[in-house]
């Protein structure tokens, strides 16, 4: 034994590789601390991989709080998963090219309100936290469901109601969430209603006769495509299997589907301010942060185009 | 169509075989999934460390398993048949790290092709427990130990851990290197004493 060995040596000396290979374990574990995607080096082999097997596992074990999932990825995965089952659809092409949000009948609406809602004009915004591209196309959350799964545009489905707390509505009262403002008393006139897309869902807010305010999930509970407002006919249309409910969120009788209500969004009016409350969207769903503290966040979100 | 594919699929109700209609299965599917998701998804977490990788490898099982399962069988038969996919599916994911062009018995053995078998796995096998975790450590040597211990279970940075261990950084992460290593190699070793066990 050599008496003038320092502290602490290593009882075998490193070569480069070896030392390549620490440093990219070191690097993969600080990955995993972060709650980053974590990175492999190339050239690894069978035999290096071993170490960063048992990192991931003394790291998960370190960790219990996420070995248990996010309620909105088990959700989304499930009602993929759910009508992956149940059709074998094939997606049009519209929505295969990101224009399911142009779709729906509003630009071909006569009466289509022009004035796009004003931005914000109080303070800025905390966070300027934008729709993800994903929300705005499917609706949020529940909609992604029905998007992923593409849709059997005009063909009539016999089948009997959906069991007890499916998804969307699961999806809509469950989650943790926040008051957002989406706009001011002034955006739409009474007796009209104008859709919202914020980062987690999209909704329809529809500013009664009688000046109170109603929210409701703009997704079809079918399978989540937007459905649009009907001025005509007062009601809500689904372009892809022809569903309609009426202003209360109810589905219109007599339909070969049995739609489940819109769950109705939290509408509240503070002065001229209409706020909604919406689900915090889970972060992989899309990049929107969630509002901290107690005050309504102060974001702003577009109307997509409106209908009244 | 699908109609007629799920028309092939028969399900037990006490009153004799009926064939499954559409509804059956997706409710059957619905309730193994609600029962089954969060288990899945824990035992993928425990073996790759981080939620992404784990909600990917979640959805993969499902996915796979989706058309392919009885989902009317009873819990424990779907859960210890969902168990099977997710191992599968984590040596997989591993492998790709080092997938080898090959034609050869490797080639096979690296696209997933775990080797003729002769022990049927039984839920004990696919389910770690924290203390075969306790019981690879107190095998280490004292230093990989520490090092291991510093690390992972009081969360120190690796600067940290060189202070208390007087070290420099570099060699504590060449120790954290090789700790990790022997440590696979004991828990590889001991999985194999017990399917052995469980043979004999």
């Amino acid at each position: 034994m050599d008496n003038n060995r320092k502290p602490f040596d290593l009882t075998e000396p490193s070569d480069a590789r070896e030392q390549q290979m620490a440093v990219a374990l070191e690097a993969y574990i600080a990955d995993l601390r972060a709650g980053r995607r974590p990175s492999i080096p190339d050239g690894i082999t069978p035999e290096d991989i071993g170490a960063f097997q048992m990192a991931a596992q003394m790291h998960a074990r370190a960790t219990p709080k996420d070995a248990v999932p996010d309620a909105g990825f088990v959700a989304n995965l499930g009602a993929r998963l759910a009508a992956q089952l149940e059709g074998n659809a094939t997606i049009p092409r519209a929505i295969m090219n990101g224009r399911l949000a142009a779709v729906p009948a509003a630009s071909d609406e006569p009466n289509e309100s022009a004035v796009q809602p004003k931005p914000e004009r109080r303070s800025p915004p905390q966070k300027a936290a934008k729709p993800s591209r994903r929300a705005i196309l499917t609706g949020g959350l529940a909609a992604a469901a029905g998007i992923a799964a593409g849709v059997t545009g005009g063909v009539l489905i016999d089948r009997e109601m959906r069991p007890e707390g499916d998804w969307t509505t699961a999806l809509v009262t469950k989650n943790v969430g926040d008051w957002l403002l989406i706009a001011h008393v002034g955006d739409l006139a009474p007796g009209t209603v104008k859709r919202f897309v914020t980062p987690s869902l999209t909704l329809n807010l529809i500013h009664r006769s009688d000046g109170s305010f109603k929210a409701l999930s703009a997704a079809c509970t079918h399978m989540g495509c937007l459905v649009s407002w009907n001025a005509t006919q007062q009601t809500f249309d689904c372009p892809c299997h022809n569903g309609r409910f009426d202003v209360q969120g109810n589905a219109l009788p007599n339909q070969p589907i049995n739609y489940r209500r819109l769950p109705e969004i939290g509408v509240k009016v503070e002065g001229d301010e209409i706020y909604v409350w919406a689900p915090t969207a889970a972060a992989s769903a899309s990049n929107a942060t969630p509002a901290t503290g107690a005050s309504p966040t102060s974001g702003t979100y577009r109307g997509d185009g409106g209908e009244s | 169509m699908v109609a007629d594919r799920f028309q092939e699929c028969w399900v037990e109700n006490g009153q004799g075989a009926q064939p499954a209609t559409e509804i059956e299965i997706a409710q059957a599917f619905r309730v193994a999934y609600e029962a089954n998701v969060g288990t899945i998804y824990r035992y993928i977490y425990l073996r790759v460390g981080n939620r992404e990788e784990a909600e990917d490898l979640t959805a993969q099982v499902f996915t796979k398993s989706l058309q392919g399962t009885d989902w009317a069988r009873d819990a424990a038969t779907i859960r210890r048949w969902l168990l099977q996919v997710a191992r599968t599916t984590v040596a997989d994911h591993w492998r790709s790290f080092y997938r080898l062009r090959t034609t050869s018995l490797d080639g096979l053995l690296d696209d997933g092709w775990e080797g003729p078998t002769d022990v049927e796995n039984t839920l004990d096998d696919l389910v770690q427990t924290q203390d075969e975790v306790s019981d690879i450590l107190a095998q280490l040597p004292a230093r990989y130990r520490e090092v291991l211990q510093y690390r992972f279970l009081h969360n120190y940075s690796i600067r940290e851990t060189a202070q208390q261990l007087g070290m420099t950084e570099a060699n504590v992460k060449i120790v954290q290197l090789r700790a990790l290593k022997r440590a696979e190699e004991l828990s590889n070793r001991s999985d194999e004493r017990g399917r052995a066990h469980r043979r004999g």
